[in-house]
């Protein structure tokens, strides 16, 4: 069964269309780039697929594994396994990092029904999950996101994907402004937790994150639609020409 | 009922009462004398306060036809002996107040040196001047009706580590008017943690709880003073706190409102001395159809002082906070440094906010800053949790205790800080009014959990 | 009454019309001799009313004005100390008294010629402006009529409150006290039974007035109380800014002014206010000057329709002023930018009420009080979120910057939410200026009393970009003045 189709998605902002009828196949096992110059709808369609209230969707649908995706609330997407890191992880003061996972997890396991997860083994499966992405313990104790470097709150966006185990992650410019270090800490995380079952979308405006993190598909979003997909030589042709070209040919259908 | 009438009613029962009082202490008469002679002028201001809901005006809470233990007489003392309080490990020398009458309970019966309690009924001659001293400024109709009250002293440079605390209980099926008072002495470079917590047994009766908070901090001197309550909806009280500083010396005061009624908290600091430290700080969640409001005056006299006033209101449902601060910085008060925060959240479609940070500076060599906020939780936040699994509702109520975290995080008592963190929790996890949340646990053992 | 005035074409010609014997503003031809005596009864209402020649109506309303006023006391709850005001003293009918007019220029106070030197205002001017020659016109004197036939063209009216009374009768009964009621306040109602004349501006729909419609207002003759009302209305999106100055000459008495502002913005319209307040503040004693208790008031019925108002006060012995705004319209927009400077003896208490009534609708507040010499400043405001506004949003920045050890500044903000889409920040600091910045200007060789002017300047920033070209260089100048002498 397909982990991601998305069918004719039309969505906006405020009466503005932003997406103008994208399609879309995932399948289990693979990674996917969407690529695409600023402004094409990268960011509202991973907005819209974790279910941002911003956004509205006029027309088109997606299911996830069967399940009608634009029908749930955005913790209950969480909860059947889609995650999102964000472009701009929030800050969230006040809750530290700890409380925050532990409400999340066992919001999770109250979903499928399974007991909450005991203080012992939760805090053991944090530091087993820190160890993913080198994130220092002492943020842990720390607010959410509050005073984190840029660095850090990527790392951590990797980290809270480690702990929640998602069927499909989608990763939102997660390599914008990740010095070559941190991106590498980042792409070997995300690389560790892949799985034949799990799938990854990694959205991006570079090359770069694609070296580290290789895509089995390439798409091109341009002015809200899917213009152009193809294999990783896509990426690297995109590298080279840049987007004229694609904006030349799509302009022109 | 209009305020003169509701205020004349008292002064007529208290004059036509005075063979009943014939052998009280002679503080308590003095109060009574003072009262009566500064009522009938207090009367026009308190109908004329704008700066306050109308229903936590004087007028407006002394209204109703509330019955008075004048004859102080002793109403089910066992409430007394059954109590336990709520937080777990407090180590306390512990007073219990049933209605108006005060009761000692054996941890407060030897205390160690350098710090001593009485009821005002027997307070020593030699310290009446004392107490009525730092009993100055004091509502009229709380000194008018007194009948019992406690004076606790802390002698020149003994530091006290136990809190001293002070649980105020109500169980009547009659309306009833409660005067409390609180006068604390501190003396020189001496050190006092007092705990004050109200709460009520008898959820349908109405009543109000007149509490009047004296407070001498001498030079050198800490006290800290930290108030829980936790009351019932057919509860109204008048707090007020009037302190004086002298130099060097440091006040912290945290008020924390969990449930009642109709509350008017008042605090009226004069800061002295020179060099002195204040913290004022509040939170309330406020839920159904309760009022609070916090309204303080702090008036800076000396020099290099520095004051800070945190205030904050999670309200929901049709619920109203007010919030009225000023802090006035005479020109005497060189190098004063004041800041005042009042952050609120509405959190329901029908809840209502008031806030008035006022600044009143008299003198060029100040730092002095207020901010308020209204508003509601940060959407992005809450989707970002929603993202990851948590519900709304759950993503709501994490914000909002995120949102009063820092009020309870500045409380340096460490096993009151834990324990509000809890009873905050607990009250917006919607344990309402119920005896599970209670510190008090008179009922049953479960509030330790 | 008499013809219609004709059209003078420059500021020498109005100057010279307006105080020439043959003045010919009907109403005023007779000034020289017809003074009313103080005081004020329902017989002195009468005749202010028959002197204009004013319809039934408008008479109907002052009476009832008057009548309202006999019940009220003066307001007691801002932050000042007011003298008792003996309202029976006072001149209700602006007549200038001959006698105590200067005869040239050289009678004139030396320093108030200096002032308005410094200010850049031409002679003719000066003498329009120091009690000399201007018997005849207390307000409205400007570009209004120079450029009344372009205006005219476009549908806008610019004329004085009685022309408009006699002229659009029916425009000013449908406007006139429906922003600022008399029963409003003591002040207001005294207006309303007393008020001498002011300016109407009308303008018509969809037109953008294509200048800055300015009034000079002024007080001359001593004795006399000064009650202007100006009453502006944009029609559906309509757009004007207007601008109003005032001055008076020294004098030793009190004199007291009481005007009221109505404006009326309707749908998409806009209009801006600005102020420049200059009236005379007293002596270093704190004899004389002006007492100025305003009420504006602009209602932003239309639906984003959207109203600005900016101030500078730097005059008056004590000021009590609080341009409002009610914000009925649907995404209708408040804002209020006030830079107030008091020194020696001053006393102010002034800000803003805003009013959210229509949802989406959004309001600024940026408030800038400086203080020096003895004087109390204070910043008074009114945040208010009605219970049917949805998504309301307010921002408030009151700042105080104490000069001196001796003055006062005092933020009293009232913020009343009562729905719960709203987002309310309030934000205010207290400093004095910085002794660093000080030297530093020294260090450059940058005397104090100019490192002042610069630092307060740079200060009120924000506020003073608010204001029209021609306003802002006039007050920063005014700023500097007012300051001079305060820091020793």
């Amino acid at each position: 069964m397909e982990l991601l189709e998305v069918r004719n998605l039309h969505a906006g902002i405020e009466g503005k269309e932003i997406l103008r009828g994208v399609d879309l196949t995932i399948r289990p096992g693979e990674v996917h780039a969407i690529m695409g110059p600023n402004g094409s709808g990268k960011s509202t369609l991973s907005g819209v697929l974790a279910g941002d209230p911003r956004f509205t969707v006029t027309a088109g649908s997606a299911t996830f594994h069967g399940v009608d995706l634009l029908s749930l609330s955005p913790e209950d997407r969480s909860h059947e396994g889609l995650f999102l890191s964000f472009q701009y992880p929030v800050e969230i003061p006040g809750v530290t990092m700890v409380n925050f996972m532990r409400a999340a997890v066992n919001a999770k396991r109250k979903y499928l029904g399974q007991e909450p997860m005991s203080a012992a083994d939760f805090l053991k499966m944090m530091r087993q999950k820190r160890a993913v992405v080198e994130l220092d313990n002492k943020l842990a104790s720390r607010s959410v996101n509050e005073g984190f470097s840029g660095g850090e709150k990527k790392r951590n966006e990797i980290f809270q994907m480690a702990v929640l185990e998602p069927r499909l992650s989608i990763l939102d410019e997660t390599d914008s402004g990740l010095d070559i270090d941190a991106l590498r800490i980042v792409a070997g995380g995300v690389n560790k937790l892949k799985t034949e079952q799990n799938a990854t979308i990694v959205i991006t405006h570079y090359q770069r994150l694609l070296d580290y993190i290789k895509p089995d598909v390439v798409h091109i979003l341009y002015k809200g639609r899917i213009v152009h997909t193809g294999g990783p030589e896509l990426a690297l042709e995109l590298e080279e020409r840049g987007y004229d070209w694609i904006k030349q040919e799509a302009d022109k259908l | 009922m209009n305020a003169a009438k509701a205020f004349g009613q008292y002064t007529a029962l208290i004059q036509a009462s005075s063979g009943l009082f014939a052998n009280d202490p002679g503080l308590l008469a003095r109060f009574r004398a003072k009262a009566l002679g500064s009522l009938p002028g207090e009367i026009e201001k308190y109908k004329a306060d704008k700066s306050v809901p109308a229903e936590c005006r004087l007028d407006t809470l002394y209204a109703p036809d509330y019955g008075i233990n004048l004859q102080h007489l002793q109403m089910t003392a066992d409430v007394a002996a059954a109590f336990h309080c709520g937080v777990p490990n407090l180590n306390c020398y512990l007073m219990v107040v049933v209605g108006d009458v005060v009761h000692f309970t054996s941890s407060a019966e030897k205390l160690p040196e350098g710090l001593e309690i009485y009821s005002l009924r027997n307070i020593p001659k030699r310290y009446m001047a004392d107490a009525e001293a730092i009993s100055e400024r004091s509502d009229s109709l709380n000194s008018l009706l007194l009948t019992d009250g406690i004076y606790i002293r802390v002698n020149e440079s003994c530091r006290i580590d136990k809190p001293v605390q002070i649980v105020n209980l109500f169980q009547s099926d009659t309306p009833m008017l409660t005067p409390r008072r609180v006068i604390i002495d501190a003396g020189a470079a001496s050190a006092l943690r007092v705990l004050l917590c109200d709460h009520s047994q008898s959820p349908a009766t109405p009543h109000l709880s007149s509490e009047v908070i004296n407070v001498r901090v001498a030079k050198d001197a800490k006290v800290e003073i930290y108030d829980i309550e936790e009351s019932m909806p057919s509860t109204h009280r008048h707090w007020q706190l009037n302190a004086s500083q002298d130099d060097n010396s440091e006040l912290v005061v945290n008020t924390t409102y969990l449930h009642g009624g109709v509350t008017a908290n008042e605090y009226n600091i004069d800061v002295d001395g020179d060099g002195c430290f204040t913290s004022l700080s509040g939170l309330a969640v406020l839920t159904g159809e309760q009022i609070v409001s916090n309204k303080a005056v702090l008036r800076h006299k000396g020099c290099h002082c520095s004051s800070r006033q945190l205030f904050k209101n999670a309200v929901f449902d049709k619920a109203h906070g007010s919030f009225g601060g000023r802090v006035v910085v005479e020109q005497s008060a060189m190098h004063t440094d004041a800041a005042q925060t009042n952050r609120n959240i509405l959190a329901s479609a029908d809840a209502r906010m008031d806030a008035s940070p006022q600044l009143e500076i008299y003198c060029d060599e100040v730092k002095a800053s207020h901010g308020a906020t209204t508003g509601q939780l940060d959407e992005q936040a809450l989707f970002y949790m929603q993202s990851r699994g948590i519900p709304r509702d759950e993503a709501r109520r994490m914000l909002t205790q995120a949102f009063m975290a820092d009020v309870i995080d500045n409380i340096s008592y460490e096993v009151l800080r834990q324990r509000l963190h809890v009873l905050v929790e607990k009250r917006l996890n919607g344990d309402s009014a119920s005896c599970s949340t209670c510190a008090t646990a008179c009922h049953s053992n479960t509030a330790g959990a | 009454m008499n013809e219609t005035p004709t059209k003078p074409d420059t500021t020498d010609d109005i100057l010279s019309q307006t105080t020439s014997g043959e003045y010919k503003y009907g109403f005023t031809s007779d000034i020289d001799t017809d003074i009313i005596p103080a005081g004020l009864s329902e017989d002195v209402v009468r005749l202010i009313s028959k002197k204009k020649g004013e319809p039934e109506w408008l008479l109907d309303f002052r009476l009832k004005a008057y009548r309202h006023w006999l019940t009220l006391e003066p307001p007691t709850w801002a932050h000042l100390k007011i003298p008792p005001i003996d309202f029976q003293a006072i001149s209700y009918y602006a007549a200038p008294k001959n006698s105590e007019r200067p005869k040239s220029l050289d009678e004139v106070d030396p320093a108030l010629i200096d002032t308005f030197n410094r200010l850049g205002i031409p002679l003719e001017e000066q003498k329009q402006l120091s009690g000399m020659a201007v018997d005849a016109v207390m307000d409205s004197v400007s570009v209004q009529t120079t450029h009344r036939e372009r205006l005219a063209e476009l549908g806008i009216i610019f004329c004085s409150f009685s022309e408009a009374v006699r002229e659009y009768p029916d425009l000013v009964r449908k406007y006139l006290g429906k922003v600022v009621s008399y029963r409003d306040n003591f002040y207001a109602a005294l207006n309303s039974a007393v008020f001498s004349d002011g300016s109407f501006v009308y303008i018509p729909k969809g037109v953008r007035c294509p200048m800055e419609l300015s009034t000079y207002f002024r007080i001359n003759a001593s004795g006399t109380g000064q009650f202007e009302r100006t009453l502006i209305v944009a029609d559906d999106d309509a757009y004007v800014s207007y601008l109003e100055g005032c001055t008076a000459p020294m004098r030793d008495e009190n004199q007291l002014h009481a005007a009221i502002v109505e404006i009326i913005v309707e749908d998409r319209a806009e209009v801006k206010y600005s102020t420049v307040q200059n009236w005379y503040a007293g002596d270093a004693e704190g004899r004389g000057g002006v007492y100025n208790f305003v009420t504006k008031r602009g209602l932003c019925r239309g639906d984003y329709s959207k109203l600005s108002w900016t101030q500078v006060e730097t005059g008056s012995a004590i000021t009590w002023k609080y341009p409002s705004c009610i914000l009925a319209g649907q995404g209708a927009v408040g804002e209020f930018y006030s830079v107030a400077v008091t020194n020696k003896m001053q006393q102010a208490d002034t800000g803003t009420k805003m009013i959210h009534i229509g949802s989406n609708t959004r309001s600024t507040i940026v408030s800038k009080g400086i203080s020096a010499g003895n004087s109390q400043n204070s910043y008074r405001g009114l945040v208010k979120v009605a219970p049917q506004a949805e998504g309301v949003r307010n921002y408030t920045q009151c700042d105080s910057l104490l000069l001196s050890p001796t003055c006062g500044a005092h933020t009293f903000p009232v913020i009343e939410v009562a729905n719960s889409s709203a987002v309310v920040e309030h934000e205010a600091t207290t400093s004095k200026i910085s002794e660093d910045q000080i030297f530093y200007c020294n260090q450059r060789g940058i005397p104090t009393e100019e490192a002042v002017g610069l630092i307060v300047n740079g200060y009120a920033k924000e506020v003073m970009n608010k204001l029209p070209m021609e306003f802002a260089v006039e007050a920063q100048k005014l700023l500097e003045i007012t300051l001079e002498g305060s820091v020793g």
